[in-house]
Parts: C-alpha cells; structure tokens; sequence
C-alpha cells in the first residue's frame, strides 16, 4: 500500500503501451536518437528502442510521446 | 487554452529532430516529405516564432478564434446586436394612448393621473402587476365618477375603458318626505333647511316618531304644500351590551407575512415559493403573469398568518378585557361625527372559568332617517301630523 502511495505521489514510474502500429510511452526523460528506422527513448536508468520502418514521433509532450509507424520490434536495455 | 494549427515547411525529418531538439511539444497531424502539419498551444507556439522561419498558421482553436470570428465580423456582429436592441426598445414602448369616454371631464382628469403614474406616450410599458395597482389607485381616487376602469394594450396602443358612475339626481318636485328618527332616544341637536319642526331638544323619541316634517300646514289642518324635510338629528342613544370572557384567554401573539407564488396548471396549484398547509390565515390573491401563448397562469398570494396563544387571566384581566371588548362593539358601529358619552357597568358574574358582564353605553348618534310622504290635495285636508 505503501508503494502504491509513493509511486501515486511521486508519479516516476514509466509506462510503455504498444499499440497497433504505435507505442505509447508515459514518463520518459529525453529522446537520445531518432530516425525513421529507429527511435531511442531514455527511460528511469534504462533506454527503450523502437525498430520499424517509417517512424515517426506523431505526438510530443512533457511526460508522454506517440510513436507511430510499421513497428518490427522494441528492445528494453 | 488556445491552440493553433502551423504548417512548417521543411524536410520532415529535419523539422521533427528539431522541434525535439528544442523542446517544443506538439501534435502531429500530417507528414509529408516537404512539410508537416501539427497542432500546438500558445506557449509552445512562442517557440516555433523563435526558432523556425518557414511557417503558417492555418487556424486557432479556443478563445482566440472567437476573439478572431469577432474582430473580422465587428459590423455584422454590431449591427445585429443594435437591431435586436432597437426592436426590443420599440415594442416595449408606448406610442399611442386612448381613452374610451365622451366625458371631458373624466378624459382630463384620468389623463392626467395616467401621466402621473408614467403610462404616456414614449414611455415604457408597464407590467400587469403595475396595471392592476394603477387601476386600483384610479378607482379608488375617482370613485365618484367611475365604475370601472380598464388598461388593454393592443400592440404599442393602450386603450382605456372606462364605466362611469351615473348618479340619481335628486328631483326636488318627486320626492316629498319628513325626517323620522331611526331609533329610540333623546334629542340632543337638531340642525334642519327644509320643513316644519315637530319636536325640539330635549325630547324623547321613539323609532319611527316624525321629528320634521314635509306638510306644511297653515292654521288647524289646512295643507298648504308639500316639500321634501331636509335636516339631521343627534339624539342620545342606550345600549345594553353582554360580554363573556374567559379564563383561558386566547390572544393573537403573532402575525407573520409572506408571499406564495403558484403556477395554476388545468385547475391544479402548484407552488413555486413558500408553501403552506395553515388555515388561520387571510390570502390576497393576484395574476401576475397571463399569456395567451402560455398553458398556465402565475399568481401572488400576500398571505397574512396569525399565530394564536392561550393565556391564562385573572379576574381583573378578564373583566378589563370584557369592559374593552364591549365598548368596541358599539365603537364599530358609529361614525365619524358618533361618540360614545359613557359607560356603566350593570352587572358584573364571575363563574369558574369566566366572566359575564352586562354594561350600560349611552352614545351620540345620528338617528335621521327619511320617510316618503303620500301625495296629498291642497286644502282642508287633515295632515299626518
């Protein structure tokens, strides 16, 4: 309960939603590179990659960005 | 919050890494090699102005676009309001009033107090409760020359209908009579213009008795002419009045006003404000609002609510309040130019749970009252006298 409260306080967590043909992501800290074959997104210590074909960021925001595109395969490192 | 659709010309890729690079956040609506579409808000915008030069907003979203819609229609928007305004005045405004009435007299003086009270021409149309209080206070004010008064607004016309009063004229040659007195009593002023004294002050007379008469008679009996007795007559006049009052005294401790609007829907009432279920109450009821357009009518109900308490008296109090309460009987039947001389008490019974008391009132009342003579022959013809 008590992780649930911090974690609701503090808002740190990251979320990634992968969708049909796009990938949600909530609490990223910087995008580290970017091409239309794949996108590098720098999460809470670690980085997420988005390989596909014609990739594109369609939605940027503080905390969240919309990646679309033909998505092949997203790599967690 | 205001947000604003802009074309950035460009490479797709490039425009994208820098709208990254600068931390500018935006919605992206379409790409193309050569340019994109996104949708941004205000703050953001301040940097697409600061760090792109090839851009077009296409449109605004928010307040900004109703504040745009307004500054480029500003006469359409104008006019129409002004229209509206002018429309609105216009209606609302007399031009025109008329009074239904062949009498001068009347027609001055109920168009002088119609100015007065604001219905003219050029001024606003007053509401139905401010018609109906003004028609009130004109027949109450010309009560001797009009029935019946009514305000019809046809239009920006208000057409006024009056009734006038038709009073008798009194005709001098028809109506031959004496002055008699109303009630048993003793004379106590006499003021008369027309007719023969019968009695004087002083004396005592029973109901009905002739006190001036309209035969006027020269010697014994012969009947010279008949006229119409003009005069009024006081006399002192007894009462006995019996009052009980008792013990556990009720008394109105207090009387709370109000008022009640209800909607009368098909014969129902349904209240808006400030129902109640009480029946020790008095109820003025008015239309305010009744529009041929409307399937039901508004009305005001001034109520008036009295809040009784039981009291327990002593003797004294109950006798005090008895004496008052007799006293008051005989005031409310007296005039203005009445009087009461005095008071006694004759019999005062006290009970266990009240008191009787029977008190002696002599007044000063007017006791003329107008008896119709019969037609008589002149001569020596005995008189009623």
């Amino acid at each position: 309960m008590f992780e649930n409260l911090k974690n609701y306080i503090l808002d740190d967590e990251y979320i990634v939603s992968l969708m049909n043909n796009q990938v949600h992501i909530y609490n990223y800290i910087s995008i580290d590179s970017l091409n239309d074959k794949y996108i590098d997104v720098l999460l809470n210590c670690k980085t997420i990659r988005i390989n596909g074909n014609d990739l594109y960021i369609k939605k940027m925001d503080k905390k969240e960005i919309l990646i679309s595109g033909n998505i092949i395969d997203i790599k967690l490192r | 919050m205001n947000k604003l659709k802009i074309i950035l010309y460009g490479n797709s890729n490039t425009l994208l890494k820098k709208l990254i690079k600068y931390k500018i956040y935006y919605n992206l609506s379409f790409i193309k090699n050569d340019y994109i579409v996104i949708y941004v808000d205000d703050i953001n915008y301040k940097k697409i102005n600061k760090y792109f030069k090839k851009y077009e907003i296409v449109n605004y979203y928010g307040l900004k676009r109703l504040k745009l819609l307004i500054k480029n229609n500003n006469i359409v928007i104008f006019s129409v309001v002004f229209s509206l305004i002018i429309i609105y005045i216009a209606s609302n405004l007399i031009f025109n009033v008329k009074i239904e009435t062949n009498n001068k007299y009347i027609k001055t003086s109920i168009k002088k107090e119609l100015e007065k009270q604001g219905i003219n021409k050029y001024h606003f149309k007053k509401s139905y409760s401010a018609l109906d209080k003004i028609k009130k206070q004109m027949l109450v004010k010309y009560s001797d020359n009009i029935e019946w008064i009514e305000i019809e607004e046809k239009g920006t016309t208000y057409y006024i209908k009056l009734t006038e009063r038709k009073k008798e004229k009194f005709k001098k040659e028809d109506e031959i009579r004496d002055i008699v007195s109303d009630k048993d009593g003793i004379i106590r002023k006499i003021v008369y213009t027309n007719g023969v004294l019968l009695k004087d002050v002083g004396d005592y007379v029973k109901k009905g008795e002739v006190i001036i008469t309209g035969n006027i008679i020269k010697g014994e009996d012969d009947l010279k002419d008949q006229v119409s007795a003009t005069g009024k007559v006081f006399a002192e006049v007894w009462y006995i009045v019996n009052t009980s009052v008792p013990y556990n005294y009720k008394y109105l401790k207090k009387e709370k006003k109000f008022n009640r609007y209800y909607i009368k829907f098909f014969g129902k009432e349904i209240t808006i404000i400030n129902y109640y279920n009480d029946k020790n109450v008095k109820t003025n009821k008015t239309k305010i609002i009744d529009k041929l357009y409307l399937p039901f009518n508004v009305y005001k109900e001034e109520v008036i609510k009295y809040d009784y308490k039981v009291k327990k008296i002593s003797e004294k109090e109950a006798y005090d309040i008895a004496l008052s309460k007799s006293v008051n009987k005989i005031k409310l039947k007296l005039k203005s130019d009445e009087y009461i001389i005095s008071k006694k008490v004759l019999k005062k019974e006290p009970f266990r749970s009240k008191i009787n008391l029977e008190v002696f009132v002599k007044c000063y009342e007017d006791v003329t009252k107008t008896s119709k003579l019969n037609k008589l022959e002149r001569g020596s013809v005995k008189s009623d006298t």
